[in-house]
């Protein structure tokens, strides 16, 4: 099933979020509306405000309520893509010139800025200080992690551990506080936007790995970007850690510095592809989803958990 | 005077710690603290009604803000970088994101979720004229000006408006004003980055008329920053004194405007 499918009775709902993202990049100034149109226009799945309806229906489900939530979150992804494109230098973002490429870095410093405080002015339609503590610590954890994801560049003596905090911070921490708040915005208990919360951290931890291995399984026409990206700008991911059990591998892959040219690395990939380590961190992501999995039994039975389910099960299998 | 120091003293040393991160400080410098803008607040929330614990959360917290705006602006937008320069320029735009998410989550602390809508719209619109200022070909000079004076004072108006007090707006905007023209002329004098150089774009006409109107609105500026300063009522002898003088010493390099004050016996 398409992934957009899945999720189609909400359709008139996200055509709302859609129109409220819309109005929300608008500003008086037309460079400032254009370089926001640009962005959304660029399109991504809009997974976060999926996760946040969806866990909104698990309480008193009110779009009028739960869409600036919604829309918030959406807007922090966007404004962290733009901020994310002049950290890595990036031109093309789905097939598309980033704003930084478009305009330059000082606009998309700008935009992205704006964004965040447009996303932050919509969050205090919600009266609920609990919600905004989660979210602010939220915000200063993946910041954190990213920080740290700069510190171990190139670190091939890092464990596993800190990969999975580095990733938790990345992607995962956002998911699990989209599933959460969505929850919270519509009056749930605390034991089941907790839960939610749950649900979405390991949905996001298996969505993080599968997109590590994807850097290497995929091509680069699916991903938009080379095969072999994060290798190449010293990001250390779980394929890379698993591969580097094997000793020849290890002292191979440690060479790779911010010298190394596309063609060089080449061979690695092949070696990587061969040496077990997809399919052992595609086995960690099925850890992630099983846990998700096992909470999502612990939900009442509804249309949304169901949905809930096929969504992580796509995620998990997906091929880019 | 020891008062207004010691205060300073210690609200640089929370602020401090709050902004310091052990990767941040390998790679780059200590941010930068807008001295100014913090005695401001400083003096402002002297006339605020609070316990004093609220008072300093308020004041680190908008400068958490400020802090965050101005190392965002010291991402460069250069093509070629060496490596070390590329990963300062990296953790300089994190830095920047990091002090932002410490703002809020110090006002979500507090329970204050209606500063935390004020902050935004005040960061809001500052960065909406930052891009207007950037992008100065689309618009007139008293356009350009008035972004730079949004960009100067927004943090102040909206908190102002939060607490209810007017009475400072001016002040503040002439103030902030007038510093900020002062540091960029300054600036474009000495060849140094300033946002001055958009001008440039324009023709000869423009920017000698800019050169005049930049000066005649310095000697307004700082004219009527220290009048206000000295009749605006509720701001201690100590932090006045202190305010002037960092006032004076930002325009004492600058064509006599500083001399020609003293003369008067200001």
């Amino acid at each position: 099933m398409k992934f957009n499918l899945m999720y189609s009775f909400l359709n008139t709902d996200l055509d709302v979020i859609e129109r409220e993202l819309e109005s929300t990049v608008k500003s008086d100034y037309p460079l400032l509306s254009e370089a926001g149109l640009h962005l959304l226009q660029a399109g991504g799945k809009r997974i976060r405000p999926v996760f946040v309806l969806l866990s909104a229906m698990f309480g008193n489900y009110d779009i009028q309520r739960v869409k600036n939530v919604a829309v918030a979150l959406e807007l922090i992804h966007m404004a962290s893509l733009v901020h994310d494109d002049v950290i890595d230098d990036a031109e093309l973002r789905r097939g598309k010139p980033t704003i930084k490429a478009k305009w330059d870095n000082k606009i998309a410093m700008y935009t992205g800025d704006y964004l965040f405080a447009r996303s932050l002015e919509l969050m205090t339609e919600l009266d609920n200080t609990a919600a905004h503590r989660i979210l602010s610590k939220t915000i200063v954890e993946v910041c954190l992690g990213e920080i740290e994801q700069i510190k171990d560049k190139y670190v091939y003596s890092q464990s596993i551990r800190t990969y999975f905090k580095r990733i938790k911070r990345k992607t995962a921490l956002l998911i699990a506080v989209s599933c959460q708040l969505g929850a919270v915005s519509a009056g749930t208990s605390e034991e089941l936007h907790r839960k939610l919360f749950l649900f979405g951290y390991y949905v996001g931890m298996s969505f993080q790995i599968t997109d590590d291995l994807l850097d290497f399984t995929s091509t680069e026409k699916e991903l938009g970007k080379p095969v072999g990206s994060d290798l190449l700008q010293g990001n250390i991911t779980l394929p890379v850690l698993f591969a580097m059990k094997d000793q020849q591998l290890k002292e191979e892959l440690s060479a790779i510095s911010a010298d190394t040219t596309p063609e060089e690395i080449q061979p690695v990939i092949q070696k990587i592809l061969q040496s077990g380590a997809i399919e052992e961190s595609a086995k960690v992501s099925d850890h992630y989803l099983d846990k998700a999995f096992g909470i999502l039994e612990e939900l009442p039975r509804n249309k949304a958990r169901t949905t809930l389910y096929n969504i992580a099960k796509y995620i998990g299998k997906r091929k880019f | 005077m020891q008062d207004i120091y010691a205060k300073i003293a210690d609200i640089k040393e929370v602020l401090n710690d709050k902004l310091s991160h052990p990767y941040l400080l390998k790679h780059l410098s200590s941010p930068k603290i807008d001295e100014d803008k913090l005695i401001l607040f400083i003096a402002l929330f002297e006339n605020i009604p609070l316990q004093q614990a609220e008072k300093d959360n308020y004041i680190i917290t908008a400068m958490l803000v400020q802090t965050a705006l101005d190392t965002h602006e010291d991402v460069t937008t250069a093509d070629r970088l060496g490596r070390d320069q590329f990963v300062q320029r990296q953790l300089t735009v994190l830095a920047g994101d990091y002090f932002s998410g410490l703002y809020y989550a110090l006002l979500s602390d507090m329970k204050d979720i209606e500063m935390v809508r004020t902050l935004a719209t005040a960061i809001k619109e500052i960065n909406e004229h930052k891009i207007r200022l950037y992008d100065y070909s689309q618009q007139d000079f008293s356009r350009f000006i008035n972004s730079l004076m949004i960009i100067e004072t927004a943090l102040f108006q909206h908190i102002l408006k939060h607490f209810n007090m007017e009475p400072f707006t001016e002040l503040t905007e002439k103030y902030l004003s007038c510093k900020r023209l002062y540091m960029e002329k300054r600036r474009f004098e000495t060849d140094a980055p300033t946002v001055f150089h958009v001008l440039e774009k324009s023709s000869k006409n423009t920017i000698e008329l800019a050169g005049t109107f930049f000066k005649d609105m310095c000697n307004t500026y700082f004219e009527e920053a220290i009048s206000l300063l000295h009749s605006t009522l509720g701001i201690s002898p100590g932090t006045k004194a202190v305010l002037i003088s960092r006032l004076q010493s930002y325009g004492f390099k600058d064509a006599g405007l500083y001399n020609s004050y003293a003369e008067e016996g200001l």
